[in-house]
């Protein structure tokens, strides 16, 4: 079923909307929620918490990209699950991804700290658009859905070796980037 | 707190990229188009149990043994444009030669290109990919490429099926490359399907594998399919049929051939359970018809613990390694279970460890940057001479698996810095350092063809150009 028509099952209130929202999008947020939390019966819950979050959403909502959409609860919600979960028992997929990028940003913690993040997210989107659609993808990979480099270039045909040293040029072209854009680090 | 907030940043990035990359790499993208099937599987959610305490007994037992290192005296220094005529959309701009050893092609293209198998196609976007041209580059020579175009289709599985792809024949070897519609299927989808196809290792002989991507559902048995389809007759052949995958009671996900296309490993999913991970793997000999539970191949039991990769290295081994950083390999003729190496972890840029190239061959980054070349077949570990590994260092094998381009980018301007070369058979490695990259961006790097890498850059005025390198032994 296309994502329109998904949406439109939404925007009526049909039920039918989350067993195509499963039937389309369940494998994908399955396993991006397992990156996040490493846990079969947490990852379910997970993704059962993103179609309930999709139902009582749209509307009002109506998004423009289905796929998107989902992803993002998936990933918003699997990080909350993460983060009060996790104390002893860090994901060391979530961690080392988290890490890879700390030169990129600072740690402040402001009150202007969520429109700042609005901004910077902005900077990174325009910055990704520079970027070959390998080395793109390859870090969204990396650094959204949490994938292991492993994982990355066997998606992708490419060695671990190189995965490894495109993620460390992108990186830094993103700081170097960020610091044009005025963006505080 | 500075973890919360690159998650909230990343969290803002725009919803067309996260859609883009959800699916990105998955089905043959276009700017690969010549890769070769992939052999190993990298399940980090697969988990196969061995007992550790057998592993622990064992001691690794590499046969020692060392590459030379040489670093030519010479550096490159990238052309300008040079106003040479061409051909059609391509220009060889200039051609160099370091110290003897290096040949160097500097290609201008005016339009939309890709490349791969020693071949490049050119397109123009407003005309589609099906109206491009296809040439080869020889001793500084552009040489147009006369391509057929195959177009089949068939029914299978439940489903129609379209095929699109033109080839060529270069050198023996088959260049294919897949037109558009070679997407992932919706779900329900009604209208046919598009399966891409592969050049096999052996594609001489004008018979390629095509994969079958069908629409994602756990009601179904297949994710992925492979038939082989005979090009000069557009037969197809299902070469899996009788080996038992249809009796599974499992979704099969994936599967992995080895070179000849006698041996499989088969990967899949619980259809009741939904769950990310996969719930069983089998070793499928398809010469015999025979498909046997991982766990009898292994000899241990499938658990929650880990076998974190798992590869057909040939078309009579199996390797895995286990979260113990050891790795086993398998004979599959003989049961013959070995070990390769015990403790030697995955890398991370603080301790080094193994990075896999794919294939039979693994580096091994020693704590003090040292690189090791790991034979995974054979056990040999061969110690690059004076080559340090930094964390701005990549490298990838060649498709016939005989050579392994090293790079490294510079700390200041990320550009590449310098372009090295192991020929594995030879035991030599040499090192060039590279000037004059700045005039243009150069973003990608890969493979042209089994002797030549390649470089993509672009110019600021948004000129491209592609590099091609051939080191000579």
């Amino acid at each position: 079923m296309e994502d329109q028509e998904i949406i439109d099952l939404y925007l009526r209130r049909s039920e039918n909307a989350i067993s195509q929202t499963d039937i389309k999008y369940g494998k994908h947020c399955r396993r991006l929620s397992m990156n996040i939390l490493s846990c079969p019966e947490d990852a379910e819950e997970c993704v059962n918490d993103t179609y309930l979050t999709a139902w009582n959403t749209i509307p009002p909502q109506h998004p423009v990209s289905l796929c998107a959409f989902i992803s993002s609860i998936t990933r918003n919600l699997a990080l909350k699950k993460y983060a009060y979960i996790s104390a002893g028992k860090r994901n060391p997929e979530v961690t080392v991804s988290f890490s890879e990028l700390e030169d990129c940003v600072s740690g402040k913690d402001t009150v202007e700290e969520a429109a700042e993040n609005g901004r910077i997210g902005r900077a990174v989107s325009d910055f990704l658009r520079t970027l070959s659609y390998e080395s793109r993808n390859v870090f969204l990979r990396r650094y959204w859905y949490f994938d292991s480099i492993a994982a990355i270039a066997q998606r992708f045909g490419i060695s671990e070796s190189k995965a490894a040293s495109m993620l460390w040029r992108t990186r830094r072209k993103l700081r170097a980037y960020l610091q044009r854009e005025g963006i505080d680090l | 707190m500075k973890a919360d907030r690159i998650a909230e940043m990343l969290g803002e990035i725009d919803s067309d990229l996260i859609e883009e990359a959800a699916s990105a790499g998955t089905v043959g993208h276009s700017i690969r188009p010549l890769k070769k099937i992939g052999f190993s599987i990298l399940a980090a959610a697969l988990v196969i149990a061995v007992s550790l305490s057998a592993v622990m007994a064992v001691s690794a037992d590499f046969r020692s043994a060392v590459i030379a290192f040489f670093k030519l005296g010479t550096s490159e220094t990238v052309a300008q444009d040079g106003g040479a005529a061409g051909t059609g959309d391509i220009t060889i701009v200039s051609s160099a030669d370091v110290e003897g050893m290096v040949g160097i092609d500097y290609l201008k293209i005016d339009s939309d290109y890709e490349y791969g198998g020693g071949v490049i196609f050119t397109y123009h976007e407003e005309e589609g990919y099906g109206s491009g041209a296809y040439f080869c580059v020889k001793d500084n020579q552009l040489i147009p490429l006369e391509t057929k175009r195959m177009e089949t289709a068939f029914s299978f599985g439940g489903y129609d099926w379209n095929i699109r792809f033109d080839y060529a024949f270069i050198d023996g070897g088959l260049y294919v490359h897949n037109l558009p519609d070679s997407r992932m299927p919706e779900a329900e989808q009604t209208e046919a399907l598009f399966g891409y196809a592969s050049a096999m290792e052996n594609g001489e002989t004008g018979k390629v594998l095509l994969t079958l991507p069908f629409p994602h559902s756990f009601l179904r048995s297949y994710a992925e399919y492979k038939v082989e389809l005979d090009i000069g007759t557009g037969k197809i052949t299902d070469f899996l049929q009788g080996c038992g995958l249809d009796a599974l009671p499992y979704l099969v996900h994936e599967i992995s051939l080895s070179d000849d296309l006698s041996k499989a490993v088969i990967l899949c999913y619980d259809k009741s359970k939904n769950y990310n991970g996969y719930a069983a793997c089998y070793y499928c000999d398809i010469a015999d018809k025979k498909l046997t539970p991982m766990e009898e191949v292994i000899g241990g039991p499938v658990t929650e613990e880990s076998v974190y990769d798992l590869r057909l290295l040939d078309n009579d081994t199996l390797f895995y390694t286990t979260g113990n950083a050891d790795g086993w390999r398998i004979r599959l003729k003989t049961g013959k279970r070995e070990p390769v190496y015990t403790g030697l972890s995955r890398y991370t840029d603080a301790e080094g460890g193994v990075q896999f190239l794919g294939r039979n061959y693994a580096l091994f980054i020693g704590a003090d940057r040292s690189v090791s070349l790991l034979d995974l077949l054979t056990g040999t570990r061969s110690l690059i001479n004076d080559f340090v590994f930094t964390t701005r260092t990549g490298a990838e094998l060649s498709a016939d698996r005989t050579k392994i381009y090293f790079t490294c980018f510079n700390e200041d301007d990320l550009q590449i810095g310098n372009l090295g070369l192991l020929d594995i058979a030879g035991g030599k490695m040499i090192m060039m350092d590279r000037e004059g990259q700045e005039i243009r961006s150069e973003y990608d790097i890969g493979w042209f063809d089994n002797d030549r890498v390649a470089f993509n850059a672009v110019d600021e005025n948004g000129g491209r150009y592609l590099y091609l390198y051939e080191f000579r032994n």
